[in-house]
């Protein structure tokens, strides 16, 4: 088998489809340590680039205002006014307004909220006594004046240094304008009015207005919380510390440090991660693979030709997409309870004297889980499917068949190639997807049996044991480090998956 | 002539058998639903039952959704919700997918690949910080719908996979055409790329009209303790507590059977469009 | 050209700003109140919002409509059908957007109060609570001698419900085996929610004499607990429950909805009465749990016994805090109670309810009174021990035989153990006492070995302030193997017990009159129960152990 990872490119044209696989496998693992040699190559020049790119902003920013001329040097400090004083006012006023809206911003609130980030010197909720009287009782109360509010604190203190880079990016912006209307107008080129800014809007630049919003959406709703999680994962926000009552505060690495102290069971949850980890992948394999050649069976079951009402085959198989899953799931786990539907039926018919223990027994509930999800994730894979083999070229089987090839030397030879071609990237993604499939987990199970310790079940995926720490333990420092672990998780694998499979890089290969 | 009536013998015990397999698959597929639809049929008591059949048939279930619960209440919330969204993600993704099909650009790849590592967390890792900020905006409790609607559409963008695909598959020659007859990126969007879209646009609107419907998570985080702002699915699983359950169960069943149904007319309405978007963009990822 | 750069970019900034301007808004508003005391003058402004589960939403709304009337006010009430359960969750998530005056069970009282979600009750509220209610209400309610809620209710405790025309015989349920024997003859089964309910699970536990009383400080956070269910004890409570969950005619639930599925005995609360009702009619029955036997004797089932409670969260205007307190006050007094018993049955804390004909013959209500003799009231145990104990009936089930082995069994109580050592916020900084002794040396090296004194855990002696002080503790050391014995480590960190880890420099600690000095710090002694007195100063620690 090693040999394989030498071989030639002509050598490996001669080799059949399954060795052709294994070879790419043993390549890519054969390749990790250059791969990781080239990525600290890649990390270093990137620096140096970056470092270059940095310095020579700076040397450009100073050659600007070395060369500029009284516009351009005040613009240095008034944005926009060299715009404004070569005609361009629409930029101008722009450049200038958004000036004028970050001084103020940051004067008022920026550094109040930035200073505040360290979690020191904060004013904590105190209360004050009372006493009223209601109804002829006179009643103490303690009120409750609420002090500062850590999570607030960070949430704005991030998103007021967001707008401090934004700002810089700004203002090099408008440095970079005023060095390119100096240098148009002295070559005696026009410069552009606002009006053909907004045609090239709709031509060259059309991208930007195209991504403008959804990049937006993606920047506030996903990456700045995503940046707070992470920032949460060295916070001790829990149960005892919930703002704003009880602030939290940074504790560094104590929260990894609880996930990697295997111990004598005091404080390490690394054992819970690493069975619940286990089954994680185990489930996304079985849920993935099941899913999608039984799927594929289905689909060339009704696309056979001489079957009829495959609308309705279909439309039948649709439903579980069409009714939500917490109502159908919901009902499905209870027909399998111990005194569920099922087993009521089996023993009134006599064939089992006790219930099956359908959701209690580890193993079995993990077997039923993975059943349940074929037929929850079947109809999506007959319909996807359905597409593909019609999209099969007929002629392909037609040329097989006067070669004297069976169906099955057919499905083999021709469908299931194609097929895992074509759908390649399909298959990694509902991999991953399945990793954080929390619907079927949750609704089914709930992840019970609960034989372990830490809140997790047997069933649970990390996904779903993340959320009841969030949700029912208010845990959330130790979500976030699992939120996080298992983005690892699911990063390496993608890496891996993606350098085994070619299809995936060549992204024009269909246009 | 004796090889041809073979296969065709041989053909139809193999259609036989499939014929067999999918009618046994449709049983297995359709046994849930039935059982649903039966048990929101049941008067003679509301809680879970170990038979199938209703003992007393009636639609006293239905009348107790309507009229004693905030169902209809909740049923607006969802379909104001899945409207709005219906449109804005649409339009997130159709833009999104098409600047990053038909448009090339600098950074074009880093974009991807930024959005693929942030697909890769966990999805709601950051459900508590949403939920500061959409407090903060006022968009929680009473206003948890419209924070709803901001929150599903606004990174929708991220789910360009399947329409992107789709438009990927729409030749690039037509495009080109079009830019030599002296068109501009716009216009070919408008009038050559938008007319070949039917079925990725249908595809997206009919996902997104119908993920409102099922998410209880997110929804559960955002309302908690407004009953008036609650969606379909967090109502009716409010339902299943352990001093409600024997209560409600048949009426959660009526509840769910009027969930399913908009949505299943739908669906078989547009299935094909449904198909032809899906095998269009799926498949590329 | 690059101005679309400049426009991308100033909307991000100007939606980020825009988050944060609102941000400042509402920073601003939280440091607004500093009201006087005095007399509510107008109650028009009031509005109060309230959270009770969804049955009693339509009572609860005319009841605060009466309360306006008998008092003259004019409070805006809005009443939202939230569960007991979840009622604390979304409290402690956020407690600013929470209820003003909310239900809950009482386990969640010490979590509420140590994310500051209850406010302590008036002094000269709670002499009337404590007037009026029964004893373990008033317990109920109480943090550290501080009354911070409201009793609501005594009936959160479970008992048997059964189906008299399939236990024809009553005296199958006083004993596990026969009622087993008498369900698989009828064909029915046994429902109790053993495998996924510490609350349940308890039940075997408290009847061969375990406990788990956990202790907290006035902010209600946990500072130390006594937990014996690994012990000899705890296996044959194992043993019970084994018996049951693989006996066949278990199911795992606490849904009188059972009975209609084959069902014939029911262990749940009054919160299921009318369901069972519903389902059987004239048949119903109730009862006081059974007993199981081991090795011949006989142990009679424990339980929880428990209350609802009703809470104010802490308020910035004094006013409203008062009304919200007179309102809480009102819902729980002796006329809501007896309209929530007449309408919902729900079973009343207060004592001229109870004293009511009707409640003394509530059948539930009559057999949860017979079984709480035998209940233990229920205490404050930290959110995560749920989770913990709920793995015993799980593991036990997954035995799968009715009858395991005390090794099997040992393992799952040392699993528990493990996990509610890891309940303890890790943070606590004291000492406690472990003990287990394998041949002649201890054992600290793995997850087996300092946690689990046999048959008594762990004793945390001092109170988590530090490693500096004095403090006593009784503590009951078992033997393994004839030898028996103790040491003295850090808590949470058992490894660091002898004085090279401390940092604090003693050179190992002095027993008293009894037991002989083993390495480290090590106490060997024989079996049995011991008062321990440990003496930390600056530069050296001392230890005196004398026979209890």
């Amino acid at each position: 088998m090693a040999s394989l990872t030498k071989i030639s490119d002509l050598e490996y044209l001669k080799l059949n489809k399954f060795q052709k696989i294994i070879c790419c496998i043993l390549r890519f693992f054969v390749s990790i340590p250059t791969k990781f040699a080239n990525l600290f190559k890649k990390i270093g020049r990137g620096f140096k680039t970056a470092g270059l790119a940095v310095a020579n902003e700076f040397k450009d920013i100073c050659l600007t205002f070395v060369n500029g001329d009284w516009k351009t040097r005040i613009s240095f400090v008034i944005m926009g006014f060299g715009s404004i004083a070569r005609g361009q006012i629409m930029r101008g006023i722009l450049f200038f307004l958004f000036e004028v809206v970050f001084i103020v911003y940051t004067a008022l609130y920026g550094v109040y909220w930035i200073g505040k980030l360290t979690f020191k010197d904060l004013t904590p909720t105190s209360t004050q006594m009372a006493v009223t009287t209601v109804a002829g009782i006179d009643i103490e109360t303690e009120t409750v004046v609420y002090g500062d509010n850590t999570l607030q604190i960070m949430i704005y203190g991030v998103l007021s240094i967001l707008f401090i880079i934004c700002f810089i990016y700004t203002w090099r912006l408008n440095i970079k304008q005023n060095k390119l209307g100096q240098q148009y107008l002295k070559s005696g080129k026009k410069l552009k009015k606002a009006k053909d800014d907004l045609k090239s809007l709709l031509d060259d630049q059309f991208h930007k207005t195209v991504l403008a919003l959804p990049v937006l959406g993606i920047v506030i709703f996903t990456v700045v919380p995503i940046i707070l999680m992470i920032m949460v994962a060295f916070t001790n926000y829990d149960y005892n510390h919930t703002p704003p009552t009880n602030l939290f505060e940074w504790v560094g690495l104590d929260n990894f440090n609880q996930l990697v102290t295997w111990d004598n069971g005091t404080t390490g949850f690394a054992a819970t991660f690493g069975e619940l980890l286990c089954w994680t992948l185990i489930w996304a394999f079985f849920a993935t693979f099941t899913n999608y050649f039984l799927g594929m069976l289905v689909a060339m079951a009704i696309n056979k030709k001489g079957i009829k009402l495959k609308k309705m085959w279909r439309g039948i198989l649709v439903l579980t997409i069409a009714v939500p899953q917490f109502v159908s799931l919901l009902y499905v786990s209870k027909m399998f309870a111990d005194n569920g539907l099922i087993n009521n039926k089996l023993m009134d018919m006599g064939i089992i004297s006790q219930a099956i223990p359908f959701w209690t027994n580890p193993t079995m509930a993990r077997v039923m889980v993975i059943l349940i999800n074929i037929w929850v994730g079947i109809p999506y894979l007959m319909l996807i499917t359905t597409g593909v083999l019609m999209n099969i070229p007929a002629d392909l089987y037609e040329s097989a068949r006067i070669d004297g090839a069976n169906p099955v030397q057919q499905y083999f030879k021709i469908t299931l190639p194609y097929m895992l071609f074509v759908t390649g990237p399909y298959l990694l993604t509902s991999f991953t997807a399945n990793m954080n499939n929390f619907n079927v987990i949750y609704l089914l199970t709930g992840g019970a049996p609960y034989t372990l310790t830490d809140g997790a079940g047997k069933t649970d995926l990390l996904i779903t044991w993340l959320y009841r720490l969030t949700v029912t333990n208010n845990q959330y420092n130790l979500a976030a480090v699992i939120g996080i672990m298992v983005f690892i998780v699911v990063a390496l694998i993608s890496l891996v998956v993606y350098n085994v499979m070619p299809s995936i890089k060549n992204e024009e290969d269909f246009q | 002539m004796k090889q041809p009536s073979s296969i065709k013998r041989s053909r139809m015990v193999a259609n036989a058998a499939i014929y067999v397999l999918l009618t046994v698959i449709s049983v297995v597929w359709l046994i849930p639903f039935v059982f649903i639809l039966l048990q929101s049929f049941r008067v003679e008591n509301t809680w879970q039952v170990g038979y199938v059949l209703p003992k007393e048939w009636g639609i006293d279930n239905y009348t107790k959704l309507f009229t004693d619960t905030s169902f209809l209440k909740w049923y607006g919330n969802t379909l104001i919700i899945a409207c709005a969204n219906a449109v804005l993600q649409t339009l997130m993704v159709m833009l999104m997918s098409y600047g990053l099909s038909r448009l090339r650009f600098k950074g074009r790849k880093l974009l991807m690949n930024i959005m693929l590592i942030l697909g890769m967390f966990p999805g709601f890792l950051t459900m508590i910080i949403l939920y500061w900020v959409l407090k903060d905006l006022g968009l929680t409790q009473e206003g948890a719908i419209p924070g709803l609607i901001l929150v599903y559409f606004a990174s929708s963008g991220m789910g360009y996979y399947v329409s992107k695909g789709f438009f990927d598959t729409i030749p690039k020659s037509l495009d080109e055409a079009a830019r030599v007859d002296g068109a501009t990126r716009f216009q070919v969007l408008y009038k050559v790329t938008l007319p070949l879209s039917k079925p990725i646009i249908i595809y997206t609107v009919l996902t997104a009209f119908m993920a409102p419907w099922a998410d209880y998570i997110f929804a559960s985080y955002v309302a908690f303790g407004t009953s008036s702002g609650y969606n379909v699915a967090v109502g009716l699983y409010s339902w299943l507590t352990k001093d409600m359950i024997n209560n409600y169960f048949t009426t959660f069943c009526a509840g769910g059977v009027c969930v399913a149904i908009p949505i299943t007319v739908l669906f078989m309405l547009l299935q094909k469009y449904y198909v032809e978007g899906v095998t269009g963009g799926a498949v590329k990822g | 050209m690059r101005n679309i750069q400049k426009r991308i970019a100033a909307l991000t900034a100007a939606s980020a700003m825009a988050f944060s301007f609102v941000g400042c808004g509402s920073a601003d508003t939280t440091s607004d109140t500093d009201s006087s005391s005095g007399d509510a003058a107008s109650t028009d402004s009031i509005s109060i919002t309230v959270w009770c589960s969804e049955n009693a939403v339509d009572l609860t709304t005319t009841q605060l409509a009466n309360y306006n009337t008998e008092n003259g006010t004019n409070i805006a009430f809005t009443v939202e059908p939230v569960g007991e359960g979840e009622a604390a969750t979304n409290m402690v998530t956020d407690v600013t957007a929470g209820a003003d005056v909310f239900c809950f069970a009482q386990d969640q009282l010490a979590r509420l109060v140590q994310a500051g979600a209850l406010t302590a009750v008036s002094s000269s509220i709670a002499d009337t609570i404590t007037a009026e209610n029964d004893a373990g209400a008033v317990a109920a309610a109480t943090v550290n001698d501080t009354i911070y809620a409201f009793p609501l209710t005594s009936d959160n405790g479970y008992f048997v419900y059964y189906d008299k025309s399939v236990i024809t015989d009553e005296s199958v349920l006083e004993d596990q085996t026969a009622l087993i024997e008498a369900c698989k003859t009828a064909g029915k089964n046994i429902s109790f929610e053993l495998t996924d309910s510490g609350w349940y699970d308890a039940a075997y536990f408290f009847a061969t004499g375990c406990v788990s009383d956990w202790e907290t400080d006035t902010d209600g956070n946990f500072t130390n607990y006594v937990d014996t269910f690994c012990s000899d004890n705890g296996v044959i409570a194992a043993k019970g429950i084994a018996e049951l969950v693989n006996s066949g005619v278990f199911v795992n639930s606490s849904s009188a909805a059972d009975f209609s599925s084959g069902s014939a005995v029911v262990v749940s609360g009054t919160w299921e009465y009318d369901t069972a009702a519903g389902a059987l009619g004239d048949n119903l029955a109730c009862a006081k749990l059974w007993s199981f036997t081991v090795d011949g004797t006989s142990y009679q089932l424990g339980s929880y016994s428990g209350n609802k409670l009703i809470g104010v969260k802490p308020q910035t205007d004094a006013t409203k805090a008062a009304y919200c307190q007179s309102v809480a006050q009102y819902l729980t007094g002796e006329k809501c109670q007896q309209e929530r018993f007449d309408a919902l049955a729900w079973g009343p804390s207060n004592l001229n309810v109870q004293a009511t004909e009707a409640v003394q013959q509530n059948l539930a209500l009559a057999a949860l009174a017979e079984q709480n003799a035998y209940a233990t009231p229920q205490g404050q145990y930290p959110n995560a021990w749920w989770d913990v104990s709920k793995a015993i009936g799980a593991s036990i089930q997954a035995l799968g035989t009715a009858s395991p082995s005390d090794s099997d069994l040992q393992s799952i109580l040392d699993a528990y153990q493990e996990g509610i050592n890891a309940i303890m916020n890790p943070s606590f900084v004291g000492w406690v006492a472990v003990g287990d002794l394998v041949g002649a040396s201890w054992d600290t090296t793995g997850g087996e070995g300092a946690e689990d004194v046999a048959g008594s855990g762990k004793y945390v002696i001092s109170d988590g302030s530090g490693l500096v002080g004095t403090w006593e503790a009784d503590i009951e050391i078992d033997s393994i193997d004839g030898d028996a014995g103790f040491r003295v480590v850090l808590y949470n960190d058992w490894s660091a017990g002898s004085y090279d880890d401390t940092g604090i420099g003693f050179s190992y600690l002095t027993e008293g009159s009894v037991g002989t000095e083993g390495n480290d710090n090590n106490v060997v002694l024989d079996a049995g129960t011991y008062h321990i007195i440990l003496e930390v100063t600056e530069d050296s620690a001392s230890l005196t152990v004398s026979a209890a």
